[in-house]
């Protein structure tokens, strides 16, 4: 954490030093996964995901942690913590990506903007390369993001027991979206 | 005689695979009224030792019930979500306590944003904020 203050320093300095707005932050963001299987449609929603921006290096990280996904029924919510997820054992899911940032964008001309970003994808302990198109869009100063991608459980060493096999999909689908505010 | 012991024996099986199916299966976590808190503590303390040491933070905080009072500095409610409580810190961040259970929207307004206030729930980490899921409000 010290680390951390000391880098929220740096990056403050930096910031003031530019006089530019090229970093924007979210702790609310909203990231949504979906499942369906032949028994069951699944559905679980966080709200306090932490999302950092930095357009001048064409950065963006993302953070959450497992056990602030919300579920429709308690006991889901359970089983995906303890039996799938292991949440106690792997706290949090982080994804570090780079994309290029197009010149309008640099020049923080309003407007929607498609992004082919690359990135590591950390879940359950296992990180995996990813590549994904996301939108970043620009209103007023305002910048908000949106993604979408899909998770393979196998991939990310996540057992599902045959017995529920039907009741999750191998492939779930994961939709992020984020407001961000400028970061000063 | 024989088929009276063969189904008393039926009988107990059918209840101790209730049970099993029950106890491994359907049964929820207790309600956070029923738990007891392993720490009590202020929302600036707590946040403090988040800020100075995230890794012993989390040994010693994650995964635990805690009880902790500090200032309301907001009560958000998001759709599809439960609401959540913002205690102060001196930090960078706040305590975020995700409620248990959706607050009718009387209870929520009844709080009051700079008032004092105690919560119980489950510490699950930090990200800026330090968040605690399944809260309660204490009387």
């Amino acid at each position: 954490m010290k680390t951390r203050n000391i880098l929220i320093g740096m990056l403050l300095l930096v910031t003031f030093a530019m006089q530019s707005q090229d970093r924007f932050l979210t702790r609310t963001g909203h990231i949504k996964f979906y499942s369906e299987a032949p028994m069951e449609n699944i559905e679980a929603n966080n709200h306090k995901v932490l999302s950092i921006v930095d357009l001048s290096k064409g950065q963006v990280a993302v953070d959450l942690l497992i056990k602030a996904f919300e579920f429709e029924k308690k006991l889901m919510q359970e089983h995906f913590n303890e039996n799938y997820m292991e949440s106690e054992k792997f706290p949090k899911s982080t994804f570090k990506g780079t994309f290029t940032v197009p010149e309008a964008l640099k020049s923080m001309t309003d407007g929607s903007y498609e992004l082919d970003v690359k990135g590591d994808l950390t879940i359950h302990g296992v990180t995996k390369p990813i590549e994904t198109k996301s939108t970043l869009t620009l209103k007023g100063g305002k910048l908000s993001g949106s993604l979408l991608f899909n998770v393979n459980v196998k991939e990310f060493d996540i057992k599902i027991p045959n017995v529920v096999v039907k009741n999750i999909a191998e492939t779930v689908e994961v939709t992020a979206n984020f407001d961000y505010e400028v970061y000063k | 005689m024989k088929r009276k012991t063969l189904l008393t024996i039926a009988i107990l099986a059918a209840f101790v695979a209730a049970y099993v199916v029950y106890s491994n299966f359907l049964k929820t976590a207790p309600a956070m009224k029923d738990l007891v808190a392993e720490f009590k503590l202020s929302a600036v303390e707590l946040y403090a030792q988040f800020e100075a040491d995230e890794t012993s933070a989390n040994a010693k905080f994650q995964n635990k019930i805690l009880e902790i009072s500090g200032e309301v500095v907001e009560v958000t409610s998001e759709e599809g979500g439960n609401p959540f409580i913002s205690l102060k810190t001196d930090g960078f961040g706040v305590i975020k306590c995700t409620l248990e259970s959706a607050l009718s929207f009387e209870a929520l307004q009844k709080i009051e944003i700079g008032g004092e206030l105690t919560i119980k729930g489950e510490c699950i980490g930090m990200l800026l904020d330090v968040l605690i899921e399944r809260s309660i409000i204490q009387p």
